[in-house]
């Protein structure tokens, strides 16, 4: 029988934990991303970062992290004077972030090729070792 | 853009502070988290339908923006979170009641002013550092709800205010501590340090609690830079000022590129206060831009790697005069603040602190505050048939300090006038003068007012026309009265009257000269732009004038006799210092002959400031002919009369040069003569030796006909007008320039033992005044320099063999070898109708009886 934090046989809480971990890392890579490209409005790449599936974050989570890239001098910022509020702020990601970003992206799809190539090597296995359990 | 409820505002600055805690930021990267949060929560509300954002719509908001988001519990208290007490009250203070309680000890006191430098020389400056504890007091009671651009710009502004004052302070903190920790004084001067330290605290407060800390932040930029450019309105002048002087009194070459600079652009007030610092003349503390300059000493000298320096006193006045073309004595000293009010009033420390090392000297130096003028009364009489006049010139000086004072000023007399009868009123009685050697006079004079501090008055020429007049002690809170006698021949049918050209005392703008003239004959007495004529007074004319302080300071005041014959006659007058068979003297005309041809002058043409207004003047006097015009503008420039018509005069420019020039191509012609138009020449010479040497040496001297343009002291005339080749031209007329010399009546001279058949009339016996100066200052006269000066003495005129003092007791006549002058022998202004006059009617009818009786 299941506990109540546990769903379909596995903890919630760990899972949570793990989108947790996931989230920090690919959210960095998200923004770097984002701001290699081209230059931000920062509210409108707030609502961008949200907008992307499994991302998760609240909006307010979001500008620490801005605040720290600009601080590491990955990203800069500029204000533009508004009439209908307070100054906007761009930001734009340095040559320092833009070439993190890269890594980063490199990265990413290495280790989801590895994930996906882990899966071929564990049916490998199986068919090598007969008695194992099938993949499916 | 929405609407924000009160409620809704303070709340977001509430959840803000509390996230950026609650993420860890402090400070300046606090304050951008913040920024973005409140940034992003107003876009946010631009898509809420409702047009104004209450503390439930902003709930709401917070809900979606912050997935750990717990609505606040309701405040019992809307008032804004409030620092700290203890902040609070160094925030009242170091930020608002010190920073006010020492402005205002300093403007009542003039404490640091009267020891280290002025801090609030002026109003403005005493405005703008009473807006740093105001704008403090205005920030520290704002609401959070406060615009931002107006709490950032005023943080900004006291921010860079006291910024600026405590690092005035910053040099001498050193000294601050440790007379406080030895004394228990000296904190004064920390608090400016403190209050800048305490606006930065108040303004990064400001800055923390506000809800848009980019337009804080903008604002205080702004702020800042209002500051900076309030003061360098208020001291960017002076700086300028200070640096340039600074590098040129350090650099050798002339003109230096700093002089050229100042002659561009200065500050006069900055100037003439340098020239009222130094080591010489009074010590008084500098201003800002002097201090900023300057204070580096202070921890230099205590760190053991400088010594306190002083400035060159006497190189800063001269430089004033490079700069402005004015003598730094013809301006006010610098007042210690405003001059009125409580400000100006009690100045405890300047005055103490002011001391004249020029008593008892030779130069007039520096003017002393609170020495007055304070009254000045001409009173004079036209002798139309003799063709001279005499006046009487009193002058009331009136000493408001705390030390006795000596009043020094220099007089320019009529044309070829000399003083010869000098009045000193001791105890209310007047005293007359003893007239000797020049030597006698100032030794008795010397140790009667410097040594004894007794009450002597000296008078001695010192340039063409010139004289200078000493009196001391003007006592504290007293007056000290003069009167000098004047006798000057008409020339033509005017007698210019004398007028002060350098003083050590102040002339208040209220004071008037109070002129009487009379005489047997009508008259007119003409000012630059105005002129009065006389009215039938009983059997003479007298004419009654008040002239205000600046006409009779700068314009020349000509007393012309009307309806002259243009042929002069003898006239005869009774000698009464004559030897009996020599006791008549009679003047004769000498017939005017035409000018011989000679080579044409060399003219000087002074390149200084005080001759631009004069310029249009010099060139249509100019002769057509082949003159040298010669440009003193610091070197001997050689220009047309094309190119003068375009020199800009700009500063004070050393003649020097040019003359020497001139004197040697005058030389080398064989003597010509040299016409030098020039202003007032304060400074003393660069090389006094060598022109004195081309005036001493050699056969083909050139004489030289000086005309001053402008008034003021002439330190260059004073060194070669004893050479005796330097006259006056009395006036600048194309003929004057054409013949380097004014054309004047020559007379000739005889003496008789007997009035009977002498030709002309009788006139006053200074006709024999004249006879006396021409003695004594002829080159040509064959008596030794003692005996022209004991006619000198003997006939009362101070010229330049002879003085005038007035000493207290007969004892100190004794003891010095003076004679006291007889007051019933002493010249004066006549009373109307002057005794010459009726005794010359008397005679007159006489004669004609007696003529009568032998024809019959």
């Amino acid at each position: 029988m299941a506990t109540p934090n546990t769903v379909n046989g596995f903890s919630r809480e760990m899972f949570e934990n793990w989108t947790v971990q996931m989230r920090k890392g690919v959210l960095d890579l998200c923004i770097l991303k984002a701001l290699s490209a081209r230059e931000w409005y920062g509210y409108a790449l707030v609502k961008a970062l949200v907008a992307v599936p499994g991302v998760g974050v609240a909006e307010g989570s979001i500008y620490p992290l801005l605040a720290r890239l600009r601080r590491q001098g990955l990203v800069t910022t500029r204000l533009e004077e508004s009439n209908e509020g307070p100054a906007r702020k761009y930001y734009l990601a340095t040559t320092e972030g833009r070439a993190l970003a890269e890594e980063m992206e490199a990265y990413f799809a290495e280790m989801l090729r590895g994930v996906a190539g882990l899966q071929a090597a564990v049916n490998a296995e199986a068919d090598r070792l007969p008695g194992t359990l099938p993949t499916k | 853009m929405k609407n924000w409820t009160t409620q809704a505002e303070q709340r977001l600055t509430e959840y803000l502070a509390e996230r950026a805690t609650r993420e860890g930021f402090t400070g300046e990267d606090a304050v951008e988290l913040k920024e973005d949060l409140r940034r992003h929560i107003h876009e946010e509300s631009q898509q809420l339908p409702a047009e104004t954002i209450s503390l439930m719509q902003l709930e709401q908001l917070l809900g979606k923006l912050d997935a750990g988001y717990r609505p606040a519990v309701p405040a019992s208290d809307s008032r804004p979170a409030r620092l700290p007490l203890r902040w609070r009250f160094w925030s009242w203070t170091a930020g608002v009641v010190l920073p006010l309680a020492v402005l205002l000890f300093e403007a009542i006191t003039r404490f640091c002013g009267g020891v280290f430098f002025d801090p609030v020389p002026t109003w403005w400056h005493i405005l703008l550092v009473a807006m740093v504890p105001g704008l403090n007091v205005w920030l520290l009671r704002s609401r959070p709800g406060t615009p931002s651009r107006w709490s950032g710009l005023a943080a900004g502004f006291s921010l860079g205010v006291s910024l600026f004052y405590g690092a005035l302070f910053l040099p001498i903190v050193h000294l601050s501590l440790f007379a406080l920790l030895a004394f228990g004084i000296g904190f004064l001067s920390l608090i400016p340090i403190l209050a800048a330290i305490q606006s930065w605290w108040i303004g990064r407060s400001k800055l923390l609690e506000t809800s848009e800390p980019t337009r804080f932040r903008h604002a205080r930029r702004w702020g800042l830079a209002a500051a900076g450019l309030a003061l360098l309105a208020l001291e960017g002048p002076g700086l300028w000022t200070r640096v340039n002087l600074q590098l040129a009194l350090t650099e050798h070459q002339t003109p230096s590129a700093a002089l050229t600079r100042l002659r561009w652009f200065h500050s006069e007030s900055s100037l003439l206060k340098a020239c009222y610092e130094g080591n010489r003349g009074t010590s008084m503390a500098t201003d800002i831009p002097g201090w900023m300059l300057r204070s580096w000493q202070f921890p230099a000298a205590a760190l053991g790697l400088n010594r306190l320096q002083t400035a060159d006193s006497q190189r800063v006045r001269e430089l004033f005069f490079r700069v402005t073309g004015k003598p730094f004595n013809s301006l006010p000293p610098p007042s210690t603040r405003l001059g009125t009010g409580m400000m100006g009033r009690i100045d405890p420390l300047a005055e103490d602190f002011e001391f004249d090392s020029h008593t008892g000297g030779d130069s007039v130096a520096v003017r002393i505050k609170q020495l007055d003028l304070t009254e000045s009364r001409f009173d004079g009489h036209l002798y139309g048939d003799a063709r001279l006049g005499y006046g009487e010139w009193t002058l009331v000086f009136a000493n408001g300090g705390r030390v006795a004072r000596e009043a020094r000023c220099q007089i320019q007399l009529p044309v070829d006038g000399r003083v010869s009868r000098l009045t000193l009123w001791v105890n209310g009685e007047p005293q007359e003068a003893a007239f000797s050697t020049v030597a006698k006079v100032k030794a008795a004079y010397r140790e009667i007012a410097v040594v004894q501090q007794r009450d002597p008055v000296l008078v001695t020429m010192v340039a063409p026309d010139t004289v200078m007049v000493q009196c001391f002690p003007v006592p504290t809170a007293g007056t000290m009265k003069i009167r000098l006698g004047i006798t000057a021949p008409l020339t033509g049918a005017s007698w210019d009257l004398p007028r002060i050209i350098e003083r050590n005392f102040g002339i208040p703008a209220t004071l008037e000269h109070a002129v009487w003239l009379q005489g047997n004959r009508s008259f007119s007495l003409t000012a630059e732009t105005d002129s009065q004529s006389s009215t039938p007074d009983g059997p003479a004319h007298s004419l009654s004038a008040a002239i205000h302080r600046d006409g009779f300071l700068t314009d020349p005041l000509v007393w012309s006799a009307t309806g002259l014959s243009p042929t002069p006659e003898s006239v005869w007058c009774e000698d009464s210092h004559a030897t009996p068979d020599e006791r008549f003297l009679i003047r004769e005309p000498i017939a005017a002959t035409p000018p011989a041809a000679t080579t044409p002058p060399i003219v000087v043409i002074d390149g200084s400031a005080a001759m631009a207004a004069i310029k249009d003047r010099i060139l249509e006097a100019l002769p057509a002919g082949q003159s040298i015009l010669l440009l003193a503008d610091d070197t001997a420039r050689k220009i047309t009369r094309e190119e003068l018509s375009k020199v800009r005069f700009s500063g004070g420019r050393d003649n020097e040069p040019a003359l020497r020039e001139a004197i040697r191509l005058a030389k080398a012609a064989g003597g010509g003569p040299i016409v030098w138009l020039h202003g007032p020449q304060p400074v003393p010479l660069a090389q006094p030796e060598a022109l004195l040497q081309l005036l001493e040496r050699g056969s083909n001297l050139p004489s030289i006909g000086e005309c001053a343009l402008a008034p003021g002291p002439n330190r260059l005339m004073e060194t070669i007008y004893r050479s005796g080749i330097l006259h006056r031209l009395d006036r600048l007329d194309n003929g004057a320039l054409s013949q380097g010399r004014s054309t004047r009546q020559a007379w000739k001279w005889r003496r008789a033992a007997s009035a009977d058949g002498l030709p002309g009339k009788q006139v006053s016996d200074h006709l024999a005044r004249l006879w006396a100066i021409e003695q004594v200052e002829s080159n040509h006269a064959p008596d030794t320099a003692a005996a022209r000066s004991a006619i000198g003495a003997r006939y009362q005129l101070v010229t330049p063999l002879s003085g005038a003092v007035v000493l207290e007791t007969r004892e100190q006549y004794d003891r010095h070898g003076l004679t006291q002058g007889d007051p019933s022998a002493s010249p004066q202004v006549p009373p109307i109708p002057e005794p010459s006059s009726a005794m010359l009617i008397l005679i007159t009818l006489t004669a004609a009886l007696a003529r009568r009786r032998r024809a019959a």
